[in-house]
């Protein structure tokens, strides 16, 4: 059967889609505090760390000749082996997904419905996890096209803050201050992460120049038109301590438009980025199910992904408040920057040592005959 | 299957009819007041105004006394049958003796309250909050959102600022600037703004009369709208000068010689002469020469004079520190003693004032 691939837009978008979460509200006082002054800058260095990542996979993807990165681990490693390990990565994507999902819930719980049951919110995710897994990604990639014109406009009300901001307030220092760089930019490293997920798109996208293009524009997107700009504006319009003390500083900026005919905007933009949580939370559920179905081969595709909400859902259950919910995200997504480095470091080196034993091969062959 | 899941999912919608609030069940509070306490045990007495939901404008006031506005749900909720919420709160005012303890532990609490928004206005009351709060105008019987009107329209067409958490927050926050609150007075028949309070941290250290606070915003802000009072000298006789919309411009210079610091303000200032009380022949090039030397140097003198005012109070709602610190290096500026540094900072001001156009009638 033809599969739809995805447009290289949908690749685009999606990795936006996937990086930019809720850590958007609280990134401003995040580069603050990893880098004192002028923080806004470091945001766009710590980018270069994604975009080497992605250029990593994007050197799988091509020198893979767009094969899946099972079929990579394949010619190496015997399957035995994959089967456990691929579990493992299963197992960390779903808690990464719900983990997202419940912070979201438990946020929304703590700003604007203080009596909401933040599992409520969690089965309303979940029963949408369900339907856009079961669809396959090309209706995700859908699914997040729409989603991304819903959201992206709340971008230009940034534009408002014309007359709050003040370029003396800046300062003409760089990085000084206080500052926790090693703590605090692995927290920054985390507002980008997600991307990695494209590794396990490459049998849904076109093998070409265009596809390799689009994981880049995703990233330069969600870091020159969203972080960047949102952190500097936030740098303006607030004093340095008091940025450093707002929890959610982008949330306040929000709070602080007012337009004659709607008050308190921020409780309707905070809602649609529930659709981005959302994505995110899709995604990661996806990963986990592709590598879920490799390790146990038996299971069917729609009876995989129930397995892994109920169980994921029943470990959500371990850290039951925001602070909770916001260590164990933290330290996941330690492990996860790790694995985000070295799955297409160790595939480079698969496909490096797979194509040595070919020629290898293929010259004592050529001594044979 | 699908059918199932459908009902399911709807089932999960009724959790939306377990809570309702009826808007007649709410005490939405639209401004509050807070005042030194004149009970032993407690710091705060706080007021609170909302308006009856069920009818058109019958206020109703909450009064607790408590240590923070926290503690205060509790005694505030006893008093009335409604539910107390502070969703809609558009100013909170300080009464003057508890603005010069410090406001700060209040505003805090306005931070953490996630139903409080940043565009609250703040504002110093003279005399206590409570004195205005209860006062029952007869054009506007919504006291809280009558004052943030009025400041607001103040904000727009003149050049009052109004002034609100997030503002404040900012400056009370920034080492190079320090807040300013407008001061409301009443007076039985009428609300009135009367002068700004300056803050050294978070406690009113003086306060600067209207008059007085149009030089502060001359040496801080550009406008473009506004108006300016001022009483010139021409040949020894008095006389009243009305300035409409003025647009100013103004640049801040520092200098640094061996440690003393000289701050120089440009400030470009064009507006239209509307009024004026002596005699001579506005179209003559003379007159209207001879009238911007005499109004630069009214406007020289007066903000000399502000300025050596803050600095025997040793505050700067200016924000001079911004602009010294911005032309420091971090180190510099941080092993400044900035508290000793200001009181000696020469001043220099250089006004330029261009009128635009003469009245319409000779």
């Amino acid at each position: 059967m033809m599969k739809e691939k995805l447009h290289p837009f949908q690749i685009a978008v999606l990795i936006y889609m996937i990086q930019s979460g809720i850590t958007i509200f609280s990134l401003p006082r995040i580069a603050a505090g990893a880098f004192g002054t002028n923080g806004w800058i470091g945001v766009a260095i710590i980018s270069i760390i994604p975009m080497i990542n992605i250029l990593l996979i994007a050197l799988v993807f091509h020198y893979g000749k767009g094969r899946s990165i099972f079929e990579i681990f394949e010619d190496l490693v015997p399957k035995v082996l994959l089967r456990p390990f691929f579990l493992c990565l299963a197992f960390l994507w779903c808690m990464l997904g719900i983990l997202v999902g419940k912070n979201f819930g438990l946020l929304f719980k703590m700003l604007y419905l203080p009596e909401l049951s933040p599992t409520v919110y969690l089965i309303f995710t979940l029963i949408f996890v369900y339907f856009l897994v079961s669809k396959g990604l090309y209706q995700i990639g859908k699914t997040t096209i729409i989603f991304f014109f819903m959201t992206i406009w709340s971008v230009s009300i940034m534009a408002l803050y014309i007359a709050e901001f003040k370029l003396d307030r800046l300062t003409p220092f760089i990085f000084k201050g206080e500052k926790e760089l090693l703590t605090q930019s692995f927290e920054i490293l985390n507002a980008f992460l997600g991307y990695e997920i494209i590794i396990l798109i490459f049998p849904y996208i076109l093998k070409s120049r265009a596809s390799i293009k689009a994981m880049f524009y995703g990233n330069l997107f969600t870091t020159f038109v969203i972080y960047v700009p949102i952190c500097f504006i936030a740098f303006g319009v607030l004093s340095f301590d008091q940025l450093k003390n707002e929890t959610f500083p982008v949330l306040t900026l929000f709070e602080y438009i007012e337009f004659p005919f709607i008050e308190r905007i921020e409780s309707l933009i905070f809602s649609l980025f529930s659709l981005k949580a959302l994505i995110t939370v899709v995604m990661f559920y996806w990963a986990g199910d592709q590598v879920f179905r490799y390790s146990i081969p038996q299971i069917k595709p729609k009876v995989s992904i129930v397995i892994l909400i109920i169980i994921s859902f029943g470990i959500s259950y371990i850290p039951q408040f925001l602070l909770d919910v916001g260590n164990w995200l933290k330290w996941i997504g330690r492990i996860e920057a790790v694995i985000a480095m070295l799955l297409p470091i160790i595939l480079l080196l698969i496909i490096g040592i797979t194509t040595i034993k070919r020629k290898r091969n293929g010259s004592k062959n050529g001594e044979v005959l | 299957m699908n059918r199932l899941v459908f009902l399911l999912v709807f089932i999960f919608f009724l959790t939306g009819c377990m809570n309702n609030y009826g808007i007649d069940d709410l005490a939405m509070i639209s401004g509050v007041g807070f005042d030194v306490s004149k009970h032993e045990d407690h710091h705060l007495d706080i007021t609170a105004m909302y308006q009856v939901p069920t009818e058109t404008d019958v206020f109703e006031y909450l009064h607790a006394s408590s240590n923070s506005l926290e503690n205060a749900d509790i005694e505030m909720m006893s008093q009335t049958k409604r539910q107390v919420v502070n969703g809609q709160l558009r100013i909170s005012l300080f009464g003057e003796e508890l603005a010069k303890d410090g406001i700060f532990p209040i505003i805090l609490s306005f931070l953490r309250d996630p139903s409080v928004g940043p565009l609250v206005s703040l504002a110093v009351a003279k005399g206590t909050a409570k004195e205005i709060l209860i006062t029952k105008l007869e054009k506007e019987p919504n006291t809280g959102s009558y004052i943030e009107t009025m400041l607001e329209r103040l904000d727009e067409e003149y050049v009052y600022p109004s002034v609100n958490i997030l503002q404040f927050t900012r400056s009370y926050y920034d080492d190079g600037i320090d807040p300013i609150l407008p001061m409301i007075l009443t007076t039985k028949r009428n609300i009135l703004l009367d002068g700004f309070a300056l803050f050294k941290d978070d406690r009113m250290v003086a306060s600067l009369t209207n008059e007085k606070a149009i030089y502060l915003f001359l040496l801080s802000e550009d406008f473009k709208k506004g108006v300016i009072d001022l009483e010139i000298e021409i040949g020894g006789k008095k006389e009243d000068v009305h300035l409409s919309y003025v647009r100013t411009k103004h640049k801040i210079k520092v200098k640094k010689e061996n440690n003393d610091f000289t701050v120089n303000f440009d400030i470009h200032i064009t507006g239209n002469l509307e009024g004026y009380s002596g005699k001579q022949t506005l179209t003559k090039d003379s007159v209207q020469k001879e009238l911007e030397t005499k109004i630069n140097n009214v406007l020289n003198s007066e903000m000399k004079d502000l300025l050596s005012f803050l600095q025997k109070m040793n505050v700067d709602p200016v924000g001079v520190g911004e602009a010294v610190r911005n032309s420091l290096s971090y180190n510099e500026w941080k092993s400044l003693n900035w508290e000793e540094v200001y009181p000696k900072i020469n001043f220099t001001t250089e006004v330029n004032m261009k009128i635009r156009n003469m009245s319409k009638f000779q």
